[in-house]
């Protein structure tokens, strides 16, 4: 009997297993499912887990990945809103939301959903850049720039169409890749050179006027600073003077006995280094020559 | 033995239940002997039903036994159950050691290697480079135009065009909502870094982005990339980012002289502020000088008045018992002291009284006068 009861298990297991191969699905947490009976839409299944259905040709079962996607649009050139060329890569993450519609619309085929999502992106891309000027891509503050609007527009332009025709939810989209055209690009360049140009002949003039106005500053200042010492030398000296002028009142007792004195000293100061003497023999003590010699004469010395 | 129950059969006619009370019970026939190929099949059969039942019990264990499974350490696991996680919440992560699940097709292991650090590089505004440039950071020729598509590069605030990359490195912080709501987390990163790139680059002029302001050019980039990637809870954790920012190839010569003019300007600037301080150092010192030398001549000036005074009243009783004498006195004795001094000293020839005499000099320049010593001619 235990024998035969194994024997029925197994059987049973197989039976099991074979059955659920035929009557069972599985809906992976990252997918989402459509069932079709006979090639007419059954059902739709969103959450993960065991299924039921019939076994095919009866029923079938399509499996949708509903993960975010990445895709990119071409790095196509556009215009903006004041006239200007502009080339411009746009990327959006997608996910599917309606199997149903992106079963009937594409069959299943992420390929052809792309390529419709190409041309509905670039439309929405350029009628969104159509409307910003160039400044509302480049700007140095950030308030002025309108980088987060025009993401957000280009998502929202796409939104609707893509969920009611396509059942592609477009979770956002973002700019890849901002251009010009080769030849703007050239013009570019040149105009960078020429700023650069300019900028190192406004550096060297700056240069050479902070120079100048360094050393004209110190050198005012430096001469204010010997015109003050001088000030004050002279300040000293005169009041040496008037001190001195005090003293010089002692003077007044005998002005003949000062203006010798005075006049004496003078002359000794004047004449103190490298002077040579020109001296009239009756101008003393010279004179005393001509007195000894009056005598020598007068002695019978002769003088030749 | 009892007669076997006889068939309730109400309904049959008389002659057959007759027929079942008048057949006597068959008597024991003996059977024939079965031959040996029939014995051999039925012992083959018997045999193969037992390899049969080893197998499927084999089968059975090793379907059981392909359960088990190991997380190793820098990785977690997820089990799904039918496609849907098992567990709720943190418990839907295994972490790293020996598990056991049900085999395919009822529980499928997703591991995910949490503890591997990735990166991801945005290159699409950067200069068009071969691998092998890459790697040995060369750098391509200076053309005078980019092509669309082909050379990346990046649009400043003031118009201008930069080059730029970035390098993220980042972990997976949420192990469940990075494998189960993204299918190209690599390329959506990407496209996230090179858009805060661009947003960076909007934002900036071209000397900030690329010399002035690089620091806060590399956190603009670094906080839009964490808003993007918060936004789409993309289930990473920033680690590091290394942005880097260089000039187009065709005007990078013209940026290179604008940094050395500002080199050299500034040192222009030092040089003037360090001659400007010399020169008032200098003057400082000449003013000491200057009212020191007041000072000395103030000195001067007071103690000659003293001495002058004091030989005046030393001198004056004398003068004013003779006066004629003392003058004389005097003057004798400072023209011996004063042609004492002289270098040379010049006699002229007597004339007789009441005669005029003509004296001529030549007067030979000393070379060796300053500008100050000379005299007036």
């Amino acid at each position: 009997m235990n024998k035969h009861t194994i024997s029925f298990a197994t059987g049973i297991i197989l039976l099991l297993i074979f059955a659920s191969i035929l009557f069972c699905f599985q809906v992976r947490q990252s997918e989402v499912a459509v069932v079709t009976t006979f090639g007419k839409y059954s059902r739709t299944i969103s959450e993960p887990g065991l299924q039921y259905k019939m076994p095919w040709p009866i029923q079938k079962v399509y499996k949708f990945d509903n993960r975010l996607q990445n895709f990119e649009r071409k790095f196509e050139q556009t215009t903006t809103g004041d006239a200007k060329p502009l080339i411009i890569e746009v990327y959006i993450g997608w996910k599917i939301i309606d199997p149903r519609i992106f079963l009937e619309r594409f069959n299943g085929d992420i390929m052809k959903a792309e390529q419709n999502l190409e041309s509905l992106v670039r439309d929405a891309k350029n009628s969104v850049i159509g409307q910003h000027p160039f400044s509302d891509l480049i700007s140095p503050r950030e308030e002025e720039l309108k980088f987060d609007d025009i993401e957000t527009e280009i998502t929202a332009a796409i939104r609707a169409e893509a969920k009611d025709s396509y059942g592609i939810e477009v979770a956002f989209a973002g700019i890849k890749q901002l251009g010009l055209p080769q030849s703007n690009t050239q013009k570019v360049f040149e105009r960078m050179r020429e700023d650069r140009q300019r900028l190192v002949k406004r550096y060297q003039g700056e240069g050479e006027r902070q120079s100048m106005e360094i050393r004209a500053r110190a050198d005012a200042e430096s001469k204010r600073i010997l015109n003050e010492a001088r000030a004050e030398a002279i300040e000293i000296e005169g009041d040496a003077e008037a001190q001195a002028n005090e003293y010089y009142k002692v003077f007044q007792q005998n002005p003949e006995l000062a203006e010798l004195l005075l006049g004496l000293e003078a002359l000794e100061a004047a004449t103190k280094e490298k002077t040579t003497i020109v001296a009239d023999p009756s101008t003393p003590p010279f004179n005393l020559l001509r007195e000894g010699a009056s005598a020598m004469q007068g002695s019978g010395v002769s003088d030749n | 033995m009892s007669d076997p129950k006889k068939p309730d059969l109400p309904d049959l006619p008389e002659k057959i239940e007759a027929t079942f009370e008048k057949q006597p019970a068959a008597a024991p026939v003996s059977r024939p002997l079965e031959d040996s190929s029939t014995r051999a099949l039925s012992d083959a059969l018997s045999s193969s039903f037992k390899i049969v039942k080893v197998l499927m019990v084999g089968l059975v264990v090793i379907f059981i036994g392909n359960g088990i499974f190991t997380v190793e350490p820098n990785e977690v696991a997820v089990v799904l159950r039918f496609g849907q996680p098992l567990g709720s919440g943190s418990d839907q992560v295994l972490q790293q050691g020996l598990h056991w699940s049900f085999p395919t097709p009822i529980d499928e292991i997703v591991k995910i290697p949490i503890g591997e650090t990735r990166s991801v590089s945005a290159t699409n505004c950067w200069y068009a480079v071969s691998p092998e440039m890459e790697v040995s950071g060369q750098l391509p020729f200076a053309q005078p135009s980019l092509q669309p598509g082909l050379d990346g590069y990046a649009l400043t605030s003031d118009g201008n065009i930069i080059h730029a990359k970035a390098i993220a490195q980042y972990l997976i912080d949420d192990p469940i909502s990075f494998e189960f709501n993204f299918l190209q987390v690599e390329d959506l990163l990407e496209n996230a870094l090179n858009n805060a790139l661009l947003f960076a680059s909007a934002q900036f002029s071209a000397d900030a982005a690329l010399y002035k302001d690089r620091l806060a050019f590399k956190e603009k980039v670094r906080m839009r990339f964490l808003q993007s990637i918060e936004k789409a809870n993309l289930g990473i954790q920033l680690q590091s980012l290394d942005v880097q920012t260089f000039p187009p190839m065709f005007v990078k010569e013209a940026f290179e002289l604008v940094t050395q003019t500002e080199q050299s300007v500034s040192q222009m600037r030092n040089a003037a502020e360090g001659d400007a301080s010399s020169m008032l150092r200098r003057s400082e010192g000449q003013a000491k000088a200057i009212i020191s030398e007041g000072l000395t001549r103030s000195n001067l000036i007071t103690s000659r008045v003293v001495a002058d005074a004091k030989v005046f009243n030393q001198l004056l009783p004398h003068f004013e018992a003779n006066p004629e004498f003392f003058r004389k006195r005097l003057i004798i004795e400072g023209m011996g002291r004063v042609l004492e001094n002289a270098q040379d000293t010049w006699l002229l020839p007597g004339v007789k009284e009441g005669a005029s005499q003509e004296l001529r000099l030549q007067l030979n320049r000393e070379p060796t006068l300053t500008g100050e010593d000379q005299p007036e001619e």
